[in-house]
């Protein structure tokens, strides 16, 4: 109901005093990027969520986290994060609090959705977004967009998971004791030689995901395939 | 960025920086991945100016002639890119295995040089540096009657500023400065001088293999100076001192111990002598007949059954021991059967000491828990002011996670039911972190960067009883137990399914009892905690 409201309101263009009119002014393009630009010339932003489930249907996101990569550094001081109250009456199941702690208490006083998404997508402007398993991270995302600007959610973006399977079957990720399968975000750092502090806490797997592309772009650069149309092939 | 200055807290010298420094890292820091047998040279210049610091991984420099430890650093070691003659290329610096690095440009880099720790470390003479290392790591609390650590001016001050020398400090300074002496003299095969004295790359690792290395040269243990002697007289009781110093002097023992061995695996040494600090402490004096050593191997993680009868045995001895030492009155013994059965040396020996504070200390070090961010505690000390309602509501939700009791090996629940197994994760961590979240709270101070401290903090405010807290730090610890129990010894302990499941039928008698303990200590939290000024009405703070 939501999703056709949204669209007909987008129809009817914004309504004076609608506070979030879509789609919005200063939405931001993507960026185009040259296919011969070397990944380490991209500037990226390594994006982690948490949620109460892993439908974006159903689910709500309650926590986003991003981390900035200026090409092969990531820059940890600009990181950003940010509680998500999720909406009125959606109950967080016992089952993801156990995954990612966030009690209901924590999510208190946390600005809304629409709220938080304009704030990550300043961060994003300019950048290449890198999710792990972008068919959640994307899916939610795209969700919010629609909900938020009436637009579905368009951006270059680099799956780390997708990356990974690349390697899956090469015994170049792990240190030569065969393929890796597991794509599991932190299986993948510990066969990268990353460590792990935490896992399931937005701006920790940021910055997390950030330092598996950096592993996994190294890799692929190896072979070859050093331009970021190579690393978008690969990743998405 | 918690993960990387809790990281930075544990390595020296950042670990000796202000918060507002330690900030100023974090900010500046940026971080790059090295694959393996890729070099320095294709991610830096050589007049870069800033520090690589090895988060992980190791990176090995070009022979030249030098011992194999100084040839590679390892994760926490650091050198200065400040294009130096002595520096070898940076093309022959190569990634020994995939490392992650941090990079702290030299903007970032020149001012924190005003602070003396870090200016000791990146300006200062490896012997110098080695000492700070050393004489830093948990110097003993200056004290007024402590002939050795007077409390006035001048004298020992861990973390003041500017840093100067100790007189144990310098005694060590002088032990540091005798080891090239010897080396100078030796005639027709001399020592080398502590290596790469002038510069960037003298990884703590590296000097530490160094300086073991010669240390038979130096002859007995009593020339390491009046502070090691210091501390071996306390923990013999030979001394006057309080266990709260003995166990100190014993955990910085342990410390040096655990960096030599670190250091030894990075060099593939396994020739070199044992720590001599570590080797005093296991001698028996005519005070103290039994050997603080011992339990300290028995009761690590993977101590056989027979060496954990020997170390409850020990504990046995101990509180013996402890029972006719002049201890303060207020300090309590923990329960022994919880002291014997903890993670690992260190904190066995703390907590069998009796202090709730040194082992919080302890287990602080530790990343069991995630801190709660200052601004979040904030905004939870003012939701429950404003509305005690939240508290409650927290404790009446924790509470539904908290299993009543075992019947028959069996977990029963508030609603009547049975189950086979409880969840490690939600039903005895979660409500114990919670549960320690509320007391901080409650508390109304800063708050703490673990459960067990925050339980200690709440036992200094009052908010509730010391035995209660200590029970529920012996709760958490015996959690800690079964958790590594559980654990698969290739997965990283950080990293484990939150679903890991406890069957109290599988337990021992002793442990299920102690389960059973742990749950009515649970509940007698919660129920403390629920008689709060918060628990009915407006919370009149």
């Amino acid at each position: 109901m939501a999703l056709l409201t949204s669209r007909i309101r987008r129809l009817l263009g914004p309504s004076p005093g609608d506070p979030f009119p879509f789609p919005p002014p200063d939405l931001p393009e993507p960026p185009h990027l040259p296919d011969g630009t070397p990944w380490r010339q991209v500037p990226f932003l390594a994006l982690d969520l948490e949620t109460s489930g892993l439908d974006p249907a159903t689910d709500a996101i309650l926590s986003i986290g991003t981390v900035p990569l200026d090409g092969d550094r990531i820059r940890p001081g600009q990181a950003w994060s940010s509680l998500v109250a999720p909406p009125s009456g959606h109950p967080i199941p016992e089952r993801s609090i156990r995954i990612h702690h966030l009690l209901p208490d924590r999510l208190l006083g946390a600005p809304p959705l629409r709220q938080v998404i304009p704030l990550m997508l300043d961060r994003l402007r300019g950048r290449v977004l890198v999710v792990h398993v972008q068919a959640v991270d994307h899916g939610f995302l795209n969700r919010a967009f629609l909900r938020t600007y009436g637009v579905p959610f368009r951006w270059p973006l680099v799956d780390t998971a997708r990356l990974a399977s690349f390697f899956a079957e090469q015994p170049l990720l792990g240190s030569g004791t065969g393929p890796h399968r597991s794509l599991r975000l932190p299986d993948v750092a510990k066969a990268l030689g990353i460590p792990v502090d935490r896992h399931h806490e937005a701006l920790g797997d940021a910055l997390l995901c950030g330092e598996v592309l950096l592993g996994l772009a190294s890799r692929l650069e190896n072979m070859g395939r050093g331009t970021i149309r190579d690393l978008l092939r690969a990743g998405t | 960025m918690e993960d990387i200055s809790r990281f930075l807290r544990h390595h020296v010298p950042w670990s000796e920086m202000p918060p507002s420094s330690m900030d100023r890292v974090v900010r500046g820091i940026e971080i790059l991945y090295l694959p393996r047998q890729a070099s320095l040279g294709s991610r830096f210049g050589p007049g870069d100016g800033g520090l690589i610091l090895l988060r992980s991984g190791s990176i090995r420099f070009p022979s030249d002639g030098l011992p194999r430890s100084l040839e590679v650093l390892g994760e926490g070691d650091f050198l200065i890119l400040d294009g130096r003659p002595e520096l070898p290329s940076l093309d022959q610096i190569v990634a020994e295995e995939d490392s992650l690095l941090y990079h702290l440009p030299g903007e970032v880099l020149a001012p924190l040089e005003d602070h003396p720790a870090i200016r000791c470390w990146v300006r200062s003479s490896p012997t110098r540096r080695l000492a700070a290392m050393i004489a830093r790591d948990l110097p003993p609390k200056p004290e007024p009657g402590n002939e050795l650590f007077p409390d006035h001016e001048g004298g020992a001050s861990h973390g003041a500023s500017p840093w100067s020398p100790n007189p144990a400090t310098a005694d060590l300074l002088r032990v540091l400065a005798a080891i090239e002496e010897v080396g100078r003299s030796s005639d027709g095969n001399p020592f080398p001088r502590l290596p790469l004295a002038h510069g960037s790359l003298h990884p703590p690792s590296a000097a530490l293999v160094h300086l073991w290395e010669r240390l038979p040269e130096i002859g007995t243990p009593d020339a390491l100076g009046a502070w090691t002697e210091a501390a071996a007289a306390t923990l013999a009781g030979r001394r006057p001192g309080n266990l709260d110093e003995a166990s100190r002097a014993f955990l910085w023992c342990r410390v040096a111990d655990a960096r030599l061995r670190k250091a030894m695996d990075l060099a593939g040494r396994d020739d070199l002598p044992r720590c001599p600090w570590a080797l005093l402490t296991t001698a028996p004096t005519d005070r103290c007949t039994w050997t603080p050593g011992m339990p300290l191997v028995l009761v690590s993680r993977d101590a056989s059954d027979q060496d954990r009868r020997r170390s409850e045995a020990f504990l046995e001895r101990l509180e013996g021991v402890l029972a006719s030492s002049r201890l303060p009155g207020s300090t309590r013994l923990p329960d022994r059967s919880i002291a014997g059965r903890c993670l690992d040396d260190g904190a066995a020996a703390i907590v069998a000491s009796g202090s709730l504070d040194l082992a919080t200390e302890w287990i602080d070090a530790r990343p069991v828990d995630g801190p709660l961010d200052p601004g979040d505690f904030q905004r939870l000390l003012g939701i429950a002011l404003r509305t005690p309602e939240a508290l409650r509501r927290s404790l009446s939700h924790l509470r539904v996670l908290l299993p009543t009791g075992l019947v028959h090996g069996m977990v029963s629940w508030p609603d009547g039911r049975l189950k086979e197994a409880i969840h490690l994760e939600d039903h005895l961590f979660l409500p114990l972190r919670e549960l320690a979240r509320i007391a901080a709270v409650a508390g109304g101070e800063a708050p703490a960067l673990s459960t067990p401290a925050r339980w200690a903090e709440g036992a200094r405010r009052a908010v509730v009883p010391e035995d209660l807290a200590q029970a529920a730090m012996g709760a958490w610890i015996w959690a800690l137990d079964q958790e590594v129990r559980l654990e698969d010894p290739d997965e990283d302990p950080r990293d484990r399914p939150a679903s890991r499941t406890l069957r109290p039928a599988d337990l021992s008698p002793r442990d299920r009892c102690l389960l059973r303990d742990v749950l009515v200590t649970m509940h007698r939290l919660a129920d403390w905690l629920g008689r709060g000024p918060w628990s009915e009405g407006t919370w009149r703070y």
